[in-house]
């Protein structure tokens, strides 16, 4: 050991903690960054004693970030069927709403018994004409706002996609970078947490899992096993339906050539944002939908006038509501797509459009010129009989198409109401479900940033004893110094 | 010889102490080169003849040693080119001539035509092997090419083998015959589909899309097919000539492990090589189709065409491309030389050293073996000179050389006083 090598190893030290200090004012500065882990420089002894900078490693947690990327995939999913259910609930409203299509029947109901008591008043019987005509309307609303959240939901799902394929091809960037410096001593670290988070975002579009190879390579699967990324991305595709309708099926998602989520589907995917963009609008929207139009249709289907001849001959007509189809009367227990969205009130019976509304009490409505649908043949002005079988009808129970998701066999009235405790309940339940998906992803997104974080104290206190040691080898050069200036003063 | 004598005496003594400021000078000078060996000098009698009656003063000669031996300590660098060694060995140096010469300067940096050359412009020297073309020869750097990076251009690195290791879901459905991946149909049903990038023989990249397929219980379908091949959408049917291998395994219902059908799939990549596909880790487990971790992840070798991404240097000697997609491929050998006497060799100009008679013969070999010592990249060897002692030799040499010409001055004055005795 000589002096010559004394200041040499004091000066490794030097740049040892100064290079220390760089990184741990690297930390220090992204302390605040969710997606920096904490950087380590690792110090080792070199031949002769000095001390060298080894590499730069970073704390990660890979089970610990995989748990993430599932919670946050599960959390989206949740969270944006939630927002649509919202959105739908919001418009569509409750029981007690006076807006929803069940209070809007009750209404229709009112008027009609008003009208029951005095059928010779006609601006009682235009009371009906109007609560009818909202009742369409609110239909007709009701079907605008799901067609809307479906094609909201489209146009999600085409950005969600070009998210995952810019995602993909920075994954790609990033990946190349880490292959080729792994093992190479230089400081790649950087990259590897950009990769994580570009990790995150993507769970955040679509449920992934994450596979390490060798080289600190990675390749990407979705939940269900496709492949999206193995040396180089592949292409996740969708087609965007330019304006669907209650009666089209919006197009599959497509990633490495395999139908993911939509129609038809081979290896689906269960979580991420996509999957919950394509489970509203492929299900739960269109299943509302077929709600509103199974309403709509037994409104027709309650209002509707019979031939009233000695022997009937002509078939059942549309009466107070008709539809696009009408006048004929739909098939029972069918829905019909759109059917909601074309309902409306009969012109001939509508005062605002020139019709008579006292067509209600005598029938009629569909064909005012034909007599074979008349129920009032006497013309008595106190004719009671089709307002109360009209307000019977809307008591009665009948049937319903099973795909609605609700009761078979219910009146009208009751049906509706069912629909918007259906709505209520899955709304309910969903956001339910979405606070404890994201307390789960808040909870492994904590563990990972505890476990991989900076921790401000933990670099204080690193600052302190380099500081230390910095100030030692500084006072062992200053001491070699002297020693070698009492040496050439022997030397004068 | 009488007073003479003395004064001849004296000023031998100044010239070897001069010898010695001289040494002390060279190495002062050179505390801070790379590869330097401290000089030293041993100084001789040199006896006259006398008698028992008569002492007859004789002379010093200077012997200039260099601790070329001695291990310097090492300073670290950023860069893998620089190099040390650590033990008995030399680096094979020739200079611009063509003269092969040992030096323990490592200091290397590729020049514009791709060699490695030291601060002091020697071209550092080793066994080719990208080629094979070095020859070995005995006790001679003959054999030995100039290092350089000049040889290693872009490659591409065709796919010869991978692994499949997937789970296949125990509960799939059974496909039917005219839906299976293998039939082509735009029907095509499958339970799971992979797809691994490989290459071809100029490293096109050839993406393999592989099905798998239930057809009967425990009994898989696995095809192959080129991705190239694929309809609009991705998927089927492909083009005529695109399904490169479909196979049969079937799986134990007991383990859930791979029964008959592997251990691997035999694929001819178009334009590439003969690919063999692993499918031995694939389990049939009542959970959903998803690709093994670890080890077992589906991957395959091949790499597309790449560039030198930068040179590794090992503890023996071997320096290796490594390529921008982490491929690796050994491009020489960096023999280490060493000879029997080492401290005899002859120093040159440049940090280099000479053999010579005294010195013995060049030995080549490995480093990290039998003794040559290991060559450590990203590191240099120090100058040997330590200040403390060469300011120590030269107050000696300063005080010696003083004393002499005291000598010198009083073997004057003697003269001067017989000389003034004739007056």
């Amino acid at each position: 050991m000589t002096l010559t090598q004394s200041t040499n190893n004091a000066l490794s030290s030097l740049s040892a903690v100064s290079e220390q200090i760089s990184v741990v004012s690297q930390n220090i500065a992204r302390v605040n960054d969710a997606n920096a882990t904490r950087k380590v420089a690792s110090v080792v002894t070199t031949a002769g004693g000095g001390v060298t900078i080894a590499g730069i490693s970073r704390t990660a947690n890979k089970l610990l970030l995989d748990t993430y990327l599932n919670a946050n995939a599960g959390s989206q999913t949740q969270t944006v069927i939630n927002t649509a259910l919202d959105q739908l609930q919001n418009t569509v409203g409750d029981t007690d709403s006076d807006t929803s299509p069940a209070a809007l029947i009750s209404k229709l109901n009112t008027t009609l018994q008003s009208y029951s008591a005095t059928p010779q008043n006609s601006a009682v019987g235009a009371t009906v004409v109007t609560a009818a005509q909202e009742l369409a309307d609110s239909l007709n609303t009701a079907t605008a706002t799901v067609t809307s959240v479906r094609n909201q939901a489209d146009s999600d799902i085409a950005a969600s996609v070009s998210d995952i394929n810019s995602l993909l091809s920075q994954f790609q960037d990033l990946n190349q970078q880490i292959v080729s410096a792994s093992n190479s001593g230089r400081d790649i670290t950087d990259a590897l947490d950009a990769r994580d988070a570009v990790l995150k975002s993507l769970s955040s579009e679509v449920g992934i899992r994450a596979v390490s190879r060798d080289n600190g390579d990675m390749a990407i699967y979705t939940d269900s096993g496709v492949t999206l990324f193995d040396k180089t991305a592949r292409k996740v595709t969708f087609q965007q339906s330019s304006n669907l309708s209650a009666n089209s099926v919006g197009s599959p998602v497509y990633a490495d050539g395999v139908p993911i989520a939509g129609t038809p589907h081979m290896m689906s995917i269960s979580t991420g944002k996509l999957a919950g963009l394509v489970e509203v609008r492929d299900s739960i929207a269109p299943t509302y939908q077929s709600q509103l139009d199974e309403m709509a249709r037994g409104l027709v289907e309650a209002f509707a006038e019979t031939d009233q001849s000695a022997t009937p001959t002509l078939p059942a007509v549309a009466g107070l509501f008709t539809y696009g189809g009408g006048p004929s009367i739909p098939t029972s227990a069918t829905v019909i797509p759109g059917l909601a969205g074309s309902i409306k009130v009969n012109a001939n019976v509508d005062p605002a459009q020139g019709g008579n509304a006292e067509l209600i009490r005598d029938g009629g409505i569909s064909n005012p010129g034909n007599p074979a649908y008349t129920y009032n043949t006497s013309g008595g002005a106190s004719y009671t009989d089709r307002i109360q079988q009209l307000i019977s009808n809307i008591g009665v129970a009948r049937s319903f198409d099973p795909s609605s998701q609700l009761q078979q066999t219910a009146s009208i009235s009751n049906y509706s109401k069912s629909s918007v405790s259906w709505l209520e309940a899955m709304r309910q339940s969903s956001s339910n479900e979405a606070q404890s998906r994201q307390t789960t992803a808040d909870r492994a997104a904590t563990s990972l940033s505890q476990d991989t974080g900076v921790n401000l104290d933990e670099e204080m206190t690193n600052l302190l004893s380099l500081e230390r040691t910095f100030q030692a080898s500084s006072r062992l050069i200053n001491t070699v110094d002297s020693m070698i200036s009492t040496l050439l003063q022997a030397a004068s | 010889m009488g007073l003479y004598g003395v004064m001849t005496t004296s000023v031998s003594g100044m010239s070897v102490q001069s010898d010695r400021m001289g040494t002390v000078a060279d190495n002062i000078a050179n505390i801070n080169t790379t590869g330097y060996k401290s000089a030293s000098t041993e100084f001789a009698t040199l006896i006259a003849e006398g008698s028992v009656a008569e002492y007859v003063p004789g002379s010093v000669s200077t012997i200039a040693r260099r601790a070329i031996s001695q291990q310097g300590d090492f300073t670290y660098t950023k860069s893998p080119t620089d190099l040390a060694v650590s033990g008995n060995g030399f680096f094979m140096v020739q200079s611009d001539a063509g003269t092969p010469y040992l030096t323990r300067a490592g200091n290397f940096v590729p020049d514009s035509a791709g060699d490695l050359v030291n601060a002091a412009g020697f071209k550092l020297m080793g066994y080719n092997l990208l080629d094979g073309s070095s020859s070995s020869v005995v006790n001679s750097a003959a054999g030995l090419q100039v290092v350089s990076t000049s040889g290693l251009g872009m490659k591409a690195t065709p796919s010869t083998a991978g692994k499949f290791g997937v789970n296949l879901p125990a509960d799939a459905a059974v496909t039917l015959a005219a839906n299976l991946p293998s039939a082509n149909a735009a029907t095509a049903e499958y339970a799971g589909k992979t797809s691994l990038v490989t290459y071809d023989n100029l490293g096109h990249q050839v993406t393999l899309d592989v099905y798998s397929a239930k057809t009967a219980d425990n009994t898989w379908e696995v095809t192959v097919y080129n991705a190239a091949g694929a309809s609009a959408s991705g998927g089927f049917p492909y083009a005529a000539g695109s399904q490169l291998s479909t196979q049969t395994l079937t799986f134990s219902p007991t383990t859930g492990a791979l029964a008959s059908g592997g251990p691997a799939l035999s694929i001819n990549i178009p334009n590439g090589a003969t690919f063999s596909l692993d499918v031995s880790k694939m389990t049939q487990l009542a959970a959903n189709y998803s690709p093994q971790t670890g080890a077992d992840a589906p991957s395959a070798n091949g790499s597309p065409p790449t560039a030198v991404d930068r040179l590794e240097i090992s503890n023996e000697g071997t320096v290796t491309a490594v390529y921008a997609d982490g491929s690796r491929v050994d491009a020489f050998r960096i023999p280490l030389a060493t000879v029997s006497s080492p401290d005899n060799l002859t120093a040159i100009s440049g940090n280099v050293y000479a053999t010579n008679k005294e010195s013995g013969d060049l030995q080549l070999g490995t480093a990290n073996d039998g003794g040559r010592g290991k060559i450590i990249s990203g590191a240099l060897e120090s100058s040997t000179v330590d200040l403390a002692s060469e300011l120590t030799s030269m107050v000696q040499a300063q005080r010696n050389y003083t004393a002499n010409s005291k000598v010198f001055q009083t073997g004057t004055e003697l003269l001067d006083v017989l000389v003034n005795l004739v007056r």
